[in-house]
């Protein structure tokens, strides 16, 4: 029996953000939140870690505001339950408040053996919660996991790196970030999303994993957030194949790259 | 003075890191690296008064806690590094044992009025943002966008510092490292690319771009499914968020949908050109020019043209 602890983030959904024009700044009013892909393949490889070895999953999260719904919807991959907080004090969160806030929600949640994390989330690409969390529990981390086998009180782990891969064996208890390699996830069934509206969210007040205030202070601010705009000409060739070639071949010319 | 330390996994880009944090306004310049890769010559001109050395191998969990202990003995206002994978991790761990801000890929940094603050991708690569960091020391890992230049000053002959901290590492293994062959094109250079996607149903179909940027003196890139999922080329060939951010004359992605995080690395690519017969497909919003059309039927008609043609690349 395993316990598995697997953290999950309301992110903004990057397709359907939109910003305006003149400012470049996002648009607050196309904001929508969904958890990001990383997050989700964690969660499958956590479903698959219990199917092959017996357990629990529980699902992590941290923010303000948290849909309930967005959170089932994670759960609907075969996730047990779910302990979040969600609190205004976490609005402007950085990696530093949220990985105190689930490294706490992880010792309230119960001795996990393995807790998963995807290896950046979809917002905010900060590429550093899992590695965190494991430093404050003191535990091993591995990242950019792209295979995960579990036998008995180790994982054997495939890491990704710029320049090959890294086979490693690591005692559990152990923290693992995951990459977008490591799996495809399931699209849940009509029943499994049926079955996890019924399974429990736990909201835990911040106040009950008793955090000293520093702990709750982001060291990293955001001063502003701006479009990178690129002018494209935006022409689509049309014709014949043959008529496209050439005008292609014509514009690559005038470009001055063919000559 | 505030001091720097450069923490290095690989010194191809010592140089560099030593330039930016000496363009920041930091001194000493300390590098902190692995015993066996150290290059006292490159240190030295590069302005290095000290490098202090490990003996770890490549574990980020253990490379940590001694990060961690020359950190806590030499107070550098920055700890800086490469943003490679192996470093953010050390880098991350290292920052929550001591309460401190990190941020990475970053692609720009400065120093003022005391405040360091940082430009990184973020919401997929789509936006900058823009952060201060509160506190001190700080750590950032940087992508090559945010090297500066800058006149060092050489150091006649830096302090050689070998550290040594009695770790239990028994939980951690790393049983087998298989290194990929690195490709001979540093993209990021490349005048000329021809991006691939999951349009391509099998990796011998790649010969047909690989024609045209032949054709065209170009070498070939691709999304990040082509290198990462399937394997049919060398992870250094892909473009975007996690991969290389290409500056060419000419990009042509081919078979490619342009998700955001494709789209951000190729930002400053000069002309797009997108080659997808989905018209919806969002690569035709980031592109100059778009032909809507099947790539196993256009790439052969425009091989033969470029072919038939007089028309050569001027990059050759
Ligand atoms: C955190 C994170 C980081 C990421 N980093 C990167 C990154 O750095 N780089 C990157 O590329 N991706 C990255 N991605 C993945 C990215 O979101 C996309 O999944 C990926 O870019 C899609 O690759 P693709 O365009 O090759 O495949 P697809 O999206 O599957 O697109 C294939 C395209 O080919 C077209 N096509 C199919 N058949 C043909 C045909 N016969 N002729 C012409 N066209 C055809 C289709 O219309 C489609 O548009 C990242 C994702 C996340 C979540």
């Amino acid at each position: 029996m395993l316990n598995i602890h697997v953290c999950v983030k309301q992110s903004i959904d990057i397709n359907s953000l939109e910003y305006d024009p003149d400012t470049l700044r996002p648009r607050l009013e196309t904001l929508q939140f969904r958890i990001g892909d990383a997050d989700l393949c964690a969660v499958e490889e956590a479903v698959r870690i219990k199917e092959n070895n017996g357990g629990k999953v529980t699902l992590l999260c941290a923010g303000h505001n948290i849909n309930p719904d967005i959170i089932r919807e994670a759960m609907a991959i075969g996730a047990d339950d779910a302990y979040v907080v969600s609190d205004p004090l976490v609005r402007d969160a950085d990696q530093w408040v949220y990985a105190n806030v689930l490294a706490a929600l992880s010792v309230l949640a119960g001795q996990p053996d393995i807790i998963l994390c995807g290896e950046s989330s979809l917002d905010d690409s900060a590429y550093q919660v899992g590695p965190r969390i494991a430093e404050e529990l003191d535990l091993p981390s591995i990242t950019h996991v792209t295979r995960l086998e579990v036998k008995e009180r180790k994982i054997i782990a495939e890491r990704a790196i710029e320049d090959g891969v890294e086979i490693l064996e690591v005692e559990l208890p152990v923290v693992v970030s995951v990459g977008l390699e490591i799996n495809t996830p399931r699209l849940p069934s009509l029943l499994m999303i049926r079955a996890a509206s019924r399974k429990n969210v736990n909201f835990i007040p911040l106040d009950a994993i008793k955090l000293p205030k520093e702990k709750l202070s982001s060291l990293v601010k955001y001063c502003d957030i701006k479009a990178i705009k690129v002018g494209r000409k935006n022409v689509v060739l049309s014709g014949s194949l043959e008529e496209i070639a050439s005008m292609l071949l014509s514009v690559l010319k005038s470009d001055g790259v063919i000559q | 003075m505030s001091s720097a330390l450069i923490y290095a996994e690989d010194w191809e880009h010592i140089p560099e890191l030593l330039s930016t944090s000496a363009a920041l306004g930091l001194s000493p310049l300390i590098i902190f690296s692995h015993r066996d890769l150290i290059d006292i010559k490159v240190a030295a001109k590069n302005g290095a008064s000290e490098i202090i050395t490990h003996r770890l191998e490549p574990i980020p969990t253990y490379i940590s806690r001694l990060l961690v202990q020359v950190i806590s003995e030499r107070q550098p206002r920055i700890i800086l590094g490469e943003a490679k994978k192996n470093v953010r991790e050390i880098f991350g761990r290292a920052a929550q044992r001591m309460g401190k801000a990190c941020v990475n890929n970053c692609n720009n940094i400065d120093i003022a009025e005391g405040i360091v603050r940082i430009i990184r991708p973020i919401l997929g690569g789509g936006y900058n943002g823009i952060q201060e960091l509160i506190g001190s020391p700080v750590f950032v890992t940087i992508r090559p966008e945010a090297f500066k230049k800058y006149p060092v000053k050489s150091v006649e002959e830096p302090l050689i510092t070998e550290i040594d901290l009695k770790l239990k590492r028994d939980s951690i293994k790393l049983v087998d490292k298989k290194t990929t062959k690195r490709s001979e094109v540093d993209l990021s250079l490349a005048k000329v690319i021809v991006g691939v996607g999951r349009g391509f149903r099998n990796k011998e179909d790649l010969k047909l771009a690989e024609e045209l940027a032949e054709l065209l003196n170009g070498v070939i890139g691709c999304s990040r499914p082509i290198s990462s999922d399937l394997k049919w080329l060398p992870e250094d060939r892909h473009i975007g968020l996690s991969g290389k951010w290409i500056r060419s004359r000419l990009y042509i992605a081919v078979g490619i949908s342009g998700q955001i995080q494709h789209v951000v690395g190729i930002k400053n690519a000069e002309t797009v050109i997108a080659i997808n017969n989905d018209p919806d497909a969002p690569i035709h919003k980031e592109s100059d020019y778009s032909i809507i059309a099947d790539l196993y039927e256009f790439l052969p008609v425009l091989i033969k043209k470029l072919r038939e043609s007089k028309l050569r690349s001027i990059y050759g």
